[in-house]
């Protein structure tokens, strides 16, 4: 029987409204983190979204006028390409191209290290879905931490069950990050330079903000930015730059997960018997933005032909 | 105004007291802010609740800086030889308990009197005028001058050398955390000029914990402390004690404080709080209405038993109880953490994983903002909160091939008591509370688990 593969890849921009430590992980709004719902927002929700049409999306103004530039909700497959394994032949799926890219409830789970130590982050639950551009869903996946106990919570899970859901590891000044989030480079001096552009924005867009929920939100980021360096002079060397810039380049990468569960929806004849081999990063995280940046791949096995 | 230290004892006394009152004030300042609304539906609009969200931003960062510092009093403490202070008595206490310090020890909600108090707390000596925490503060190198000249003393400790115990209160000389700290350095100063450095520092430096870069525990957030804003060093020497000390007075009172750091001082964020509240409208209250020293029972080492509240309400005095057996179990692990005791780095690395971010951020705070949220009492107003109860015999360790299978036990009961609480029969699963009581219950049976397969991952077993 001919195998065909289609290998979509994807990226963009998803948000997770999240409270970070040492706020706990279920905290709603954040206090003593560096991410926070802010006036006039609704409380965390904790979930990844890479539509900016799902519910819980809350995208936030970065500017004035034409200096509101920022992160933009929306992952997209941006190559499609089928593959022959017979042939060894691969051929353009334009047609799916601009299809958008679902993790339905997804959370980056860590618990303050009682699931997850040092910020590897598993993915829980995972699901994926795929949109064509119009948007008719054609494919829903989920996948089991243990297929033999589909429900399995994260809790209960075990480390080589975690290890699936977690990225690889995590590097620091990621060109690859830099490169998709379009700052110029990887340093340091950039992710300050960004955030430092990012406050004067902030500053000229409260300057025309008159409603007071509005300005109270704009003040909270625009004093967060300002910590760009630990104003501490360190004991033992340096002034490390803080996690508000220091991730915009930050990369979790090596995500990789052999879809294994449940198929929800199946309209393009995928092989169902076959597990769906998903892999991906994550870096550039906006912490004023609560957004990041994904790139990946999902590959779909076909049993014959198209 | 400083007091004469010249002895080892000297020293280590001076520093259980620094241990017990860093300890102190963590607690008070934990439950100021734990008792801050967090919602609109607490009667905030969106602009005050984002207000009060930045104060409450504000409190935890001095709290977890107390923190620091009592991780870097036993730092000092490990590096001359003496064992780690985790004892303090409960609250309330009479401002006498410590003396001219004027340290009054109660657990108060959030309001314009308590940041008052705070800011006495903080406060440097002679308290300086209203412009202070819009000035600039001298260089760090004047710092160390001003520590390391001589002093002029007042008073020889003695009686805070030899009375010692949570259960009697006895005589403070001091007259300022201020100057505590100061004699502390010049102290140090003196006995290595009696005895020697090598013969002061002969503690073991493998009881330390501090982060930075080149932290042995670089694995996790020790080497990333600067980002909670936090700094522990190690103390090895007359320079790093010093060092240490100063740290504590910069971010602490201020009069000390480099440029550009004054105003993230303690006493000038309280100072900025208290006049922040002030320019507010009357109305304005940014706490639940958590009653004074909420406890599950009186103790016998309180001197103000008139200031405590019993709480009476059953489910939420259980709920209380709970907390103190998570405050306590997370205390016993720092104790046996910090001692000397031989451990392995992976034993200090999986006691640090336990306490540092779950124990403290995963129950003690919820739980606290939990209680804060329920009422204390049967037939009258009023919320509780966490009354930081400690037992008359707790901090007492088992021995050492013990003292796994204790904590074990300890999770043990924590999980089966966030399983079975009775509120779960009084308010339904989609109750926020319950909610969160089930989220730690699950974490808490995920901690205990780990906690048995770490126990045999390092070959601990009896």
């Amino acid at each position: 029987m001919k195998n065909m593969w289609l290998y979509l890849s994807f990226e963009g921009y998803f948000q997770m409204r999240m409270a970070t430590d040492p706020d706990p992980s279920d905290e709603p709004r954040g206090v003593s983190g560096y991410t926070f719902a802010l006036a006039g927002e609704p409380d965390f929700d904790n979930l990844v979204h890479l539509q900016p049409d799902e519910d819980g999306v809350c995208e936030r103004r970065f500017g004035y006028g034409k200096n509101d530039t920022g992160p933009r909700v929306g992952v997209a497959v941006r190559q499609a390409r089928w593959y022959d394994d017979e042939t060894l032949v691969y051929s353009e799926a334009p047609e799916y191209l601009g299809a958008r890219v679902s993790f339905v409830k997804a959370q980056l789970t860590e618990r303050n290290g009682i699931v997850i130590r040092n910020d590897l982050f598993a993915i829980d639950p995972l699901r994926v879905q795929l949109r064509k551009k119009r948007g008719a869903l054609v494919l829903d996946r989920e996948d089991f931490l243990d297929p033999n106990t589909p429900d399995l919570p994260i809790t209960q899970a075990n480390s080589e069950m975690l290890e699936r859901r977690q990225p690889q590891g995590l590097t620091s000044n990621s060109v690859e990050v830099a490169k998709a989030t379009g700052l110029p480079d990887a340093s340091n001096d950039s992710c300050i330079n960004n955030r430092r552009i990012r406050q004067r924005n902030l500053e000229e867009l409260l300057k025309h903000t008159r409603n007071p929920v509005e300005r109270a939100a704009l003040q909270t980021r625009i004093s967060q930015l300002n910590i760009l360096r630990r104003w501490w002079e360190l004991s033992q060397g340096g002034k490390p730059i803080d996690r508000r810039a220091h991730q915009l380049t930050l990369q979790a990468y090596g995500w990789a997960v052999d879809i294994n569960g449940m198929v929800h929806v199946n309209k393009i004849g995928a092989d169902e018997n076959t597990n769906w081999p998903l892999s991906f990063w994550i870096g550039g995280w906006d912490g004023d933005a609560l957004c990041a940046y994904i790139s990946g791949y999902l590959s779909i096995p076909f049993k014959s032909g198209m | 105004m400083t007091v004469e230290l010249t002895t080892r004892e000297d020293l280590i006394n001076t520093l259980h007291l620094a241990a017990e009152l860093e300890h102190n004030l963590m607690c008070q300042y934990l439950f100021a802010a734990y008792s801050m609304k967090r919602s609109t539906s607490e009667g905030l609009d969106e602009v005050q609740l984002e207000k009060t969200r930045g104060w409450g931003s504000l409190m935890t960062l001095v709290a977890r800086q107390e923190m620091e510092h009592m991780g870097l009093v036993l730092n000092l403490l490990s590096a001359i030889g003496g064992t780690p202070y985790f004892q303090r008595p409960n609250f309330p206490q009479r401002e006498e308990r410590y003396g001219k310090l004027n340290i009054k020890s109660e657990l108060t909600r959030f309001d314009k009197e308590t940041i008052r108090r705070f800011q006495g707390f903080e406060a440097p000596h002679p308290e300086p005028g209203p412009a202070f925490c819009a000035t600039r503060g001298v260089a760090r190198e004047d710092i160390r001058a001003l520590l390391l000249a001589p002093q002029v003393y007042t008073q020889r400790p003695a009686e805070a050398a030899t009375a010692r115990g949570a259960q009697t209160p006895h005589k403070i000389e001091f007259t300022s955390i201020q100057d505590l700290y100061v004699s502390l350095a010049a102290g140090f100063v003196a006995v290595v000029e009696r005895i020697g450095e090598q013969s002061l520092f002969i503690g073991d430096v493998k009881a330390e914990i501090w982060g930075g870069p080149g932290t042995p525990y670089g694995e996790g957030s020790m080497d990333d402390l600067s980002q909670y804003g936090l700094d522990l060093i190690q103390v090895v020497d007359l320079k790093s004690a010093i060092d240490a000390i100063v740290e504590i007075v910069e971010q602490g009172e201020g009069i000390l404080a480099p440029p550009d750091y004054i105003e993230h001082t303690h006493y000038c964020i309280y100072t900025n709080m208290l006049n922040d509240m002030l320019d507010e409208k009357p109305d304005f209250d940014a706490a639940r209405p958590v009653v004074r020293n909420p406890l599950t029972r009186m103790h016998p080492d309180i001197t103000a038993p008139r200031e405590a509240n019993i709480i009476t309400r059953p489910e939420t005095r259980e709920i209380a109880s709970l907390f103190n057996l998570t405050y306590e179990t997370m205390l016993l692990m720092m104790l046996f953490l910090y001692g000397s005791s031989p451990k392995t780095k992976q034993q200090r690395v999986d006691l640090m994983n336990a306490i540092y971010f779950p124990l403290m951020t995963m129950f003690i705070r919820p739980l606290s903002e939990i209680l804060t949220q329920l009422p204390a009492f049967k037939d009258k107003r009023g919320n509780a909160g966490p009354g930081f109860e400690l037992s008359k015999d707790m901090l007492i360790l088992p021995q050492p091939a013990h003292i796994w299978s204790e904590f074990q036990k300890h999770f043990d009961i924590l999980a089966w008591q966030f399983d079975n609480l009775w509120i779960y029969e009084l308010r339904p699963e989609s109750d926020d509370i319950v909610k969160r009581l089930r989220y730690m219950a699950e974490n808490m049976r995920r901690l205990a688990d780990d906690w048995r397969s770490h126990w045999k991952n390092v070959g601990m077993g009896e």
